[in-house]
Order: C-alpha cells, then sequence, then structure tokens
C-alpha cells in the first residue's frame, strides 16, 4: 500500500509536467500557424483571361449494372499571368543617367493565378436512369478537378504568357519612361 | 430422414455462399474501377475575356478549413427516425468538405495617375493606391469531400462551397493581411527606385509619408 502512496504523487506530477508540455506544443502551433498563415511575395500580374469550359461525362458503367449517367457542368476560370519579381533585383537594372538610357532584364512571365469560382459552375444538364445512383459530391468534385487539370494544361496553347511578356515589356517602358528615360531596353531572362 | 435432408441442403448451400462471395468480390470490384475510370472528354477551353493589368501582389494568407452542411432527410421526418432522433442517433443528412484556399492581396497599380508618382532630383515621391484583396482562390482541387451522406444537390454542394470564400477573408482581415501587403508594396516599388539610381523614396499616405534614405553607392 505505501508503495502505491508514494506512486501516486508521482505519477500526479509527471501528468502535470506532461499537460505543461502539450500547452506549450499547443501555442507554439498557433505561433507557427499565424507564421505560415500569411507569406510574403512580389508579383506582378499583367493579364488575365477569362475562359470557359463544359465538363462532360457519361458513365455507362460496368457490364453489371443497367442504365447509365451523364452529366454536363459548364465552369469559367480566371488565369492570371505576369512576373514573378522574387528574382528581380537591383543586379537586372543597368542605369546610364547622363545618357538617359537604362536597360532592365526580367524573367519571363508564368502563370500566377488559377481561380475556379464554385460560384461560376453551372450544372446544365445531368440524367440518371433508375437503377443508377446519382452523382455524389465527390464525383462531381472529381470530375471538376479532371476539367481544372485540362485548364492549367491547356496554359501553354491560350497565348496569356505571350500577352504577359508584351504587357511586363510595356509596362516597364512606361515606368521608366515616368522616371525620365528616354531609352529603355527591356529584356528576358 | 433429416440427416437426409442436411446431406442434401449443404452442397447448395455452401454452392449458393461460393457464388454470393463471388458476386460481393465481383461487385466491389467493379465499383473501385469505375469510381477510378469515370473521366471526363477533352473539351476545349474557350477564352472570353482578356484584360491587361497592373496588380502587384505582396501578401498571401494561407487557410485550411471544415466545412459542414446538415439537412432533414425523409427518414427523418418519419415517426421512426423521431424515435431514433429522441435516442441520440444521428438521422440527419451530411456533408463534410475539408477546402483549403488562398487570399492574394496588394495593390492594382492602374489605380494610380500622372500625380501619384513625382520625380525631384533623386529624390522619389510616391503616392500609392489603397491595399485590396486581389485574389480569393478555392478551386475543386482544393477540396475534399470528408463524409457524405444523403443525395446533394448540385447547388447545395456550391452554396456550401461559397462560404470557404468568405471565411477566408475573414481569416485575412483577421491576420491584417492587407496592412501586411502594402508595407510589402513599400519595399518592392523602393527596391526598384533604388536600383534605378534614386536615394530618397517618399511615400506619401493619407495623413502621414515614410522616408527612407538609402545611400547610393
Amino acid at each position: 500500500m505505501r508503495p502505491l502512496l508514494h506512486t501516486v504523487p508521482l505519477l500526479l506530477a509527471v501528468l502535470l509536467v506532461l499537460s505543461g508540455c502539450n500547452g506549450r506544443a499547443a501555442v507554439e502551433d498557433t505561433v507557427q500557424r499565424e507564421i505560415e498563415a500569411i507569406t510574403a511575395m512580389k508579383q506582378l500580374s499583367l493579364v488575365e483571361y477569362r475562359v470557359s469550359k463544359i465538363v462532360k461525362a457519361e458513365d455507362e458503367g460496368a457490364w453489371y449494372k443497367i442504365g447509365d449517367r451523364k452529366i454536363l457542368l459548364s465552369c469559367t476560370a480566371y488565369l492570371k499571368a505576369g512576373i514573378d519579381l522574387a528574382t528581380f533585383g537591383p543586379d537586372d537594372v543597368d542605369v546610364d543617367w547622363s545618357g538617359k538610357r537604362v536597360s532592365v532584364t526580367i524573367p519571363h512571365a508564368t502563370l500566377l493565378s488559377l481561380d475556379m469560382p464554385a460560384s461560376e459552375i453551372r450544372e446544365e444538364y445531368d440524367h440518371v436512369t433508375m437503377f443508377r445512383h446519382s452523382f455524389t459530391a465527390e464525383e462531381r468534385n472529381a470530375l471538376l478537378r479532371q476539367g481544372e487539370k485540362q485548364i492549367r494544361g491547356s496554359v501553354p496553347s491560350l497565348g496569356i504568357l505571350e500577352k504577359a511578356d508584351e504587357n511586363a515589356r510595356r509596362f516597364f517602358e512606361s515606368v521608366f519612361q515616368k522616371m525620365g528615360f528616354e531609352t529603355v531596353e527591356v529584356s528576358f531572362r | 430422414m433429416e440427416k437426409k435432408i442436411i446431406v442434401k441442403i449443404t452442397p447448395a448451400a455452401v454452392l449458393l455462399v461460393v457464388l454470393l462471395l463471388v458476386g460481393a468480390f465481383l461487385l466491389h470490384r467493379g465499383v473501385r474501377q469505375e469510381k477510378r475510370s469515370l473521366a471526363i472528354d477533352d473539351t476545349p477551353v474557350i477564352v472570353s475575356k482578356i484584360r491587361s493589368l497592373g496588380e502587384l501582389t505582396t501578401a498571401c494568407y494561407y487557410d485550411e478549413m471544415v466545412l459542414t452542411q446538415t439537412k432533414p432527410n425523409a427518414f427523418s421526418s418519419t415517426a421512426l427516425g423521431s424515435l431514433a432522433e429522441g435516442l441520440g442517433k444521428d438521422v440527419d443528412d451530411h456533408l463534410v468538405l475539408i477546402a483549403k484556399g488562398t487570399v492574394r492581396a496588394g495593390l492594382d497599380l492602374m489605380d494610380m495617375t500622372g500625380e501619384d508618382v513625382r520625380f525631384v532630383g533623386d529624390t522619389a515621391y510616391i503616392r500609392l493606391p489603397a491595399p485590396q484583396y486581389l485574389d480569393v482562390i478555392v478551386n475543386p482541387s482544393d477540396f475534399e469531400v470528408f463524409a457524405e451522406t444523403g443525395k446533394w444537390t448540385h447547388e447545395e454542394i456550391t452554396g456550401l462551397q461559397e462560404t470557404a470564400r468568405t471565411r477566408l477573408l475573414m481569416g485575412a482581415d483577421h491576420y491584417g493581411l492587407k496592412s501586411k501587403a502594402y508595407a510589402g508594396a513599400m519595399d518592392a516599388v523602393t527596391e526598384l527606385l533604388v536600383a534605378s539610381g534614386y536615394t530618397y523614396i517618399r511615400f506619401d499616405h493619407p495623413g502621414s509619408y515614410i522616408r527612407m534614405p538609402i545611400p547610393r553607392d
């Protein structure tokens, strides 16, 4: 009985220490979360393309299933392209004040964001025969994910990156001309 | 007599059980294959609008959240359903989504006019536009359906998904994303102007300004 009486306070002490550790861990998690929640960046978006796409799927099912299912969803996505200025620094600007000349080297445009809002996804058609189950939220989302992937994959053929490069050149020319430079050379890395 | 019947029935029962098991296995495999193979057709991506921008994004907020929607179903409105509910059983339909999204904040440089930028000698005077949320992004790939019971319409699903955007904006407000974006924009503009040879960059805020003396090397 005596060993037990000695053990109980010891166990309580260990529990208290452990609970204290958990508390600190929780605080650290919160701090870590606050740090990670916001990220600093420097991106210059120069063009936005609004695109639309039909997401079409026909599910005839396996041999043992009677009937079929069809769904047609239309969606809109907003693509923004521009320059990531994270790698842009003083070395990329060569200034000649006496000759009023400046040459700037910028990175090529990339896709900076793709936004496919749920509010702009419409169900145009949905047909499910009697012996089949309706499209679930998971199935619908899986189809839309594929649509999103196809939109992302179409970026090189849309011409958005070329348009963003063109706008970047104009943007930097305009900024430096405003500063008083007469000759502005913009080149890409 | 009884023994004879058992002897006659047993092979048939075993065969039936085997057939049922094989059927269940095929059904299970079929359902799994069907889930995997449900693919969309390759339809074209149509560009409906092109807009030139001048948006400087300097801060991004990221968050993950759980979205839950509950609604009564046909069973819960019956007497049996009410009884089950009375006994503490959950009989309603549930849709639980895990969403992750981003809010991008910065300045719309298109809002700046000629009067907002002045260069006098080695000093640049800049009046930046107010910071704003430029994008709130929660795409289909950012959603995961964690639990789903009952039948949910497209409108109900998208309605729940839309709440993610509202919550993201609330989170961004809570963390002061706009003010962080403004500070980041000042840094970015300063870097560009210093690289261009300006020594002093003065930002005019409503009511105040920051002067940044930077030595020219």
